[in-house]
């Protein structure tokens, strides 16, 4: 629970995710990003006189499969409704949406801050998205590319009571509706989008406060900020003495504060009522049951395989389950070496950050479990493992190019030898020093000679060597 | 060819002289086109004639009716070969501009045929035109069209009725052999019922909407508009079947088309019950009142058992159609802001472009609408009126199917009165009236028919069938026997104009 000023926030959220559906939810044009604007359209989704919507059934599914990982309760029989309401990017006048009757009640997820906590759902709605409007030059471009695109959204009870909460909310749930395969949750690509309900109360309060509605955040961690901001700006007011006006405001990511988009004057009366167009849809047992069989691996199963066959801990079994292209492509790499927990660390240090989101994963499994094998012999150091999985990026096997490159570490008495005693002969005062007692002194006798190596000088063996060649001296003397 | 030989105002008759090689469709539709040209200025049917494209068509059927591919059972396959139709300007046709006889879509071409036109075409109906209607098929009279005016082929200072007056009207003076109409609370079938035609308001969901503009989606149907019941039957088995584009089309047993399709009409009536409109004097004119008892008399005779049953809360349910019509068209016309095509409008934002292109593109009827539908659904009225309407018409529903589990058919008049006078001033009110008892069938999406009664000495009037859920087959039955048994001493009167 944060606290500032003597209050606390109440923050609820809503998040809009795009299903992962080839065509829109209504009609058969691509629902894919990045088209041409306005080349996917067609009568359905334009809103054309007398063109009808046809509900999509992969978008029920997957509607329905993030339901279940998400630990809901589905509805048997739901129907759609209209929201009405005028705005150049809904083409019909009105948005197809599940006002009364959601696909799914209930569920959770369950964020561990400092301790676990289950953030409870009230509902996940199937809809329609609206288009984009681009303006530019006082000029508004209308692209219809993205209307009719099916669009869950998922909505929390009013619990998150700490703004780090909402980061760890987002980031579970992204996690959870990537591994069940409902969503490419890309905030970049706006295919998922987060809105955050906030008020504030004196701390230990029961009683709620004006809430106000901030859209327009871009990312998880502006989120977080969004939600941290605003908690300020409504503790600042009451502590001042003022009232909170309830609105919807936007986010700025320039300035990092929110904004006024509409006072609560202007709130829209959306007119809900039954879409006549489209029948009312019955779920049977067995429909569910069968998505239940064929759901993929939940983001728990992954964490348990991860610790109970690689051992990674929570954090690096965290870190590994970024997206299931990553897991995936780690459970392979890792089932090829002999050191799973050295594969992760690689993966987690050199490759994940070179992975644009939602790209596979630009490393063959066999070259990672390769570097990770040459760390753990001891065949190479970890700069050195580094560079050859930096090298394995560019499609290079990690053993070929350190054969190749002799980046192997140096281990074989006749080379190392004449380095010790180069050590031992550039460095009298070192010498001296350890002669005197000081075993100190032979830390910097070591360094030197791996200094000398490139680093490749293997630390035990060397240090076995300059023991060697130390006593002998102090025999002489 | 011997004209007076061939009947060629109805489809059996049509079919019959094109099978017979005595006519081809390119002169079936030379006849209908000149009769057009000489009688459409003074009677204002079409809103916009295909000719070209009729002539193509007819003469496509020519060649397959000629040429090598054709083969025994062609008549069989296309059912509609060669048979010049009409189409009422709100179904959509490719390349055809499809007005809703309305400033805002006035220039509007679509890029995609209705269902129902989908399935003229490919029967081998050939399209002549698209006639006019009320705007949106909001309206009584055909007088709320914004691009035209239409009168009653047999008086001009008349109504056709509507809102498929120009539909109507094409049929009953020989402007067209049949018509496609629409139906969301007798838009059909009271037109029909002033000009002395047939139509079937079929089962909600039989024929599919796609590209039928959207008025009250719950209600709205599709129609054929023919002089007999054989024609109506016939034009309905080319309609009905479902549609993936339309996900609430029924997709019925293959038996069950079939036989629509195929089994004879003429059958023993010995024993069906039918239930008579009580109180009609109250709701009625007098011709009309007598012409419904005159039928029921007749079923009688023909072994029928006839019972008076009073109309489901006929203090509602007129009401009830009013709001959701209103409401679901306030919702259904949002879609015309003039920004992606129709009527456009100027202005400094988005809301002063859609409210200038709505304020020039709607008509006054169709705002009264739109205001009265968008009120009903406010939120802050939502529960007041709204749902509880839907409660209402759930309960009438459940009335009418309880009598309809009593009796096979309800019998009523279609509208209380023959073709009312062009309005002068007229009050909107005065004209929903003429729904009472068209609007049932919507209401509770049962199948109702409509057929001539007789007439006042000088207009038409109209009976209607409700019937039970599919029950097209049983009710094109009984209307058939009852227009053979009408026709002897009254059809004569009805039918005396109009034909080729």
């Amino acid at each position: 629970m944060a606290a500032y000023k003597g209050y606390e926030p109440v923050i609820g959220v809503e998040v809009h995710c795009e299903l992962k559906t080839a065509s829109k939810v209504f009609c058969s044009c691509s629902a894919a990003f990045g088209n041409a604007p306005n080349t996917a359209c067609c009568p359905v989704c334009m809103g054309l006189p007398g063109a009808l919507p046809q509900l999509n059934a992969e978008a029920v599914r997957l509607t329905i499969q993030a339901g279940l990982a998400l630990h809901c309760d589905i509805r048997r029989t739901a129907w759609f409704d209209r929201k009405n309401y005028f705005y150049p990017d809904l083409p019909k006048g009105y948005q197809i949406t599940q006002n009364d009757t959601p696909f799914c009640t209930g569920g959770y997820v369950t964020i561990y801050n400092k301790e676990e906590k289950r953030i409870h759902l009230q509902r996940i709605h199937l809809e329609e998205d609206a288009g984009k409007l681009l303006h530019r030059d006082g000029v508004t471009c209308m692209d219809y590319n993205r209307c009719g695109v099916g669009l869950i959204e998922i909505v929390t009870e009013p619990e998150l009571s700490d703004p780090a909460e909402v980061k760890e909310y987002l980031t579970g749930l992204r996690q959870i509706l990537l591994f069940a395969g409902v969503s490419d949750c890309r905030m970049n690509e706006g295919s998922m989008r987060c809105e955050v309900n906030l008020s504030v109360r004196p701390v230990g309060s029961t009683t709620r406060g004006v809430r106000c509605e901030i859209k327009n955040i871009g990312s998880i961690q502006f989120a977080a900020k969004a939600a941290e901001e605003e908690f300020h700006r409504q503790a600042d007011i009451l502590a001042a003495g003022g009232v909170i006006e309830q609105e919807t405001r936007r986010f700025n990511e320039n300035t990092g504060k929110t904004e006024t988009m509409r006072k609560k004057e202007s709130a829209v009366d959306y007119r809900y009522f039954t879409e006549p167009n489209i029948p009312p849809v019955h779920l049977s047992e067995a429909y569910i049951e069968k998505i239940q069989r064929q759901m993929p691996k939940s983001v728990a199963a992954w964490r348990e395989e991860l610790h109970n066959m690689y051992g990674l801990n929570a954090e690096d079994a965290a870190l590994v389950m970024q997206t299931p292209n990553i897991v995936q492509f780690y459970t392979e790499a890792a089932a090829k070496t002999k050191y799973p927990k050295l594969a992760a660390n690689l993966l987690i240090g050199e490759v994940i950050p070179q992975i644009k989101e939602g790209d596979p994963v630009p490393v063959q499994a066999g070259h990672l479990a390769e570097a990770a094998d040459l760390l753990g012999d001891g065949e190479v150091n970890s700069t050195v493992a580094k560079q050859l999985v930096g090298r394995a990026l560019r499609g290079e096997s990690p053993a070929a190019v350190a054969k190749a490159e002799g980046l192997f570490r140096i281990r074989d008495e006749e080379s190392l030898l004449p380095l010790v005693k180069d050590a031992i002969a550039a460095d009298p005062r070192s010498v001296g020093d350890f002669l005197k007692g000081k075993t100190a002194a032979k830390k910097r006798l070591l360094g030197g000679v791996i200094r000398q190596s490139g680093g490749r000088a293997d630390p035990a063996i060397t240090e076995a060597l300059l023991d060697r060649e130390l006593a002998l001296l102090s025999d002489e003397d | 060819m011997d004209k007076s030989k061939w009947d060629l105002s109805t489809i059996v008759g049509c079919r019959k002289a094109l099978q017979a090689g005595e006519i081809s469709a390119a002169e079936l539709t030379g006849l209908y086109l000149e009769r057009i040209r000489q009688n459409d200025s003074g009677l204002g049917a079409y809103l916009t004639l295909c000719e070209t494209e009729a002539v193509e068509a007819a003469k496509r059927v020519d060649e397959y009716l000629a040429g090598a591919v054709v083969e025994s059972n062609f008549m069989e396959q296309f059912l509609l070969a060669g048979i010049p139709y009409a189409c009422k300007d709100n179904l959509t046709t490719k390349g055809i501009r499809t007005t809703c006889a309305s400033r805002m879509l006035a220039e509007f071409v679509p890029l995609y045929d209705a269902s129902a036109v989908e399935r003229m075409r490919d029967a081998g109906a050939v399209l002549l035109g698209k006639t006019n209607m009320d705007e949106f098929a909001m309206g009584s009279a055909c007088e709320n069209s914004a691009l035209g005016k239409t009168v009653h082929p047999l008086d001009k200072t008349r109504s056709p009725g509507g809102s498929s007056g120009g539909s109507a009207a094409a049929v009953a003076s020989g402007e067209a052999v049949f018509a496609l109409g629409s139906d969301t609370g007798g838009s059909a079938r009271q037109p029909a019922s002033f000009c002395g035609l047939v139509s079937m308001k079929p089962t909600y969901g039989l024929v599919p909407r796609y590209g039928l503009v959207e008025f009250a989606s719950s209600m709205d149907t599709v129609c054929p508009m023919t002089r007999t019941v054989e024609d109506n039957r016939l034009v309905l088995s080319v309609l009905a079947g479902k549609d993936p584009r339309d996900m609430t089309s029924l997709a019925l047993p293959e038996e069950w088309y079939a036989s629509l399709k195929k089994e004879s009409l003429v059958c023993g009536l010995r024993g069906k019950r039918i239930a008579l409109a009580a109180d009609m004097k109250r709701y009625c004119d007098r011709a009309t009142a007598e012409n419904t008892v005159r039928a029921a008399k007749l079923l009688e005779e023909a072994g029928c058992i006839v019972e008076e049953v009073s109309l489901p809360s006929p203090e509602h349910a007129l009401e009830v159609y009013v709001i959701l019509t209103a409401a679901e068209s306030s919702s259904n016309l949002a879609r015309y802001d003039g920004i992606r095509y129709g009527t456009s409008g100027s202005g400094d934002s988005y809301r002063e472009m859609g409210a200038d292109a709505r304020t020039m593109g709607f008509g006054e009827e169709v705002t009264r609408r739109i205001l009265t539908g968008t009120y009903a659904l406010s939120e802050a009225h939502g529960g007041k009126y709204f749902h509880k309407i839907k409660q209402v018409q759930q309960n009438i529903l459940r009335q009418t199917e309880e009598i309809l589990s009593r009796y096979d058919a309800f019998l009523m008049p279609t509208t209380g009165s023959t073709a009312f006078p062009l309005a002068v001033g007229e009050k909107a009110q005065d004209r929903y009236d003429s729904d009472r008892y068209t609007v049932y069938a919507n209401l509770t999406g049962l199948p109702a028919i409509q057929i001539p009664s007789g007439g006042d000495g000088r207009l038409p009037t109209g009976v209607s069938l409700l019937g039970r859920r599919y029950g097209e087959l049983e009710l094109y039955r009984l209307a058939a026997r009852l227009e053979e048994m009408l026709t002897g001493a009254n059809r004569t009167e009805v039918c005396a104009y109009g034909g080729i």
